[in-house]
């Protein structure tokens, strides 16, 4: 699994520090694997702070049916603590209360979701509650917490999520995905129109565009440069 | 290792060599960093609060302090 760009992974380290990317563009000598390598670890850093009284919560959460415990979810705990709650608990029991909240509190919660958790409790989710929050995070401009869904399921449901995005909107979304092997299977989905704006949308991207292209297989390069 | 290297990894609980990548950055650059991943955390502390304040609210008031021991009795 090779990073992109250095200035690619600087963007989603600001977005998991909440800072303006121009605060981090001293790191641009750094290489794009080792800058991901250090966002991985400020992610850890940040998600693990707190842990004790969120397994607290976990524990109560856990003696109270589901519905009684979404209920308290949407209405007092609200989206980030929501998500930190989830990280912690068993997946099985995260997705079971998934099907208690309304789709529009996971999609904010789904924003502060811990990435290295997100594969656990989307696999035991239902793929329609998927996709739905999926097209919430896209029309809400969520593109770096989508990539991350994007990353762990089916590209079925990825190209159900993407129906009637723009072809800008999902270059976006492919450069925001970590692993560019993720998204040979939904290019290859897609219509012709929307790979073709896609192959408009690359001049706009620059280097990091590049070398999007030069991670994906053949087929799909040779598609994107046949709809050129 | 440098000494800004050692306060960022001090902050993000790692051992220094696992910043190795960030040694060609001299200590303000790398104090900097630091102070961004700790206003960061010190934002993020102050929301997850805000959240549990909320959360706890719906607690009865006899019941609250066991609900509190119970996610650590630090508040």
């Amino acid at each position: 699994m090779t990073a992109l760009t250095s200035s690619l992974e600087i963007t989603k380290l600001a977005h998991e520090m909440h800072v303006d990317e121009s605060e981090l563009a001293f790191l641009a000598t750094t290489s794009p694997d080792d800058l991901r390598d250090l966002r991985g670890i400020v992610s850890h850093a940040m998600f693990s702070r707190h842990e004790s009284r969120v397994k607290g919560l976990a524990a109560v959460s856990r003696k109270l049916p589901a519905a009684v415990t979404a209920k308290i979810t949407e209405i007092a705990m609200g989206p980030m603590l929501s998500a930190r709650v989830a990280a912690v608990m068993d997946p099985a029991d995260a997705a079971k209360l998934a099907g208690h909240l309304k789709p529009e509190f996971l999609a904010e919660l789904s924003v502060h979701l811990d990435p290295s958790r997100v594969e656990g409790i989307i696999a035991k989710l239902d793929s329609a509650l998927v996709v739905e929050v999926g097209r919430r995070l896209l029309a809400q401009g969520h593109l770096m917490a989508l990539a991350r869904f994007t990353g762990v399921v089916s590209p079925a449901t990825s190209l159900d999520v993407v129906d009637g995005a723009s072809g800008a909107q999902i270059l976006q979304l492919a450069l925001f995905i970590d692993e560019p092997s993720v998204v040979d299977p939904i290019l290859a989905g897609l219509p012709d129109e929307t790979v073709a704006e896609i192959a408009a949308a690359t001049a706009e991207q620059g280097e990091a565009a590049d070398a999007l292209l030069a991670a994906l297989h053949e087929d799909s390069r040779a598609r994107i440069a046949s709809l050129t | 290792m440098s000494e800004g290297l050692d306060r960022l990894a001090a902050t993000l609980r790692v051992p220094a060599t696992r910043l190795a990548p960030l040694e060609a950055y001299d200590d303000q650059q790398l104090g900097r960093f630091d102070d961004l991943v700790q206003g960061a955390m010190t934002a993020e502390d102050k929301a997850f609060d805000a959240s549990l304040d909320e959360a706890l609210k719906l607690v009865p008031k006899m019941l609250r302090g066991v609900v509190q021991k119970m996610l650590g009795g630090s508040r």
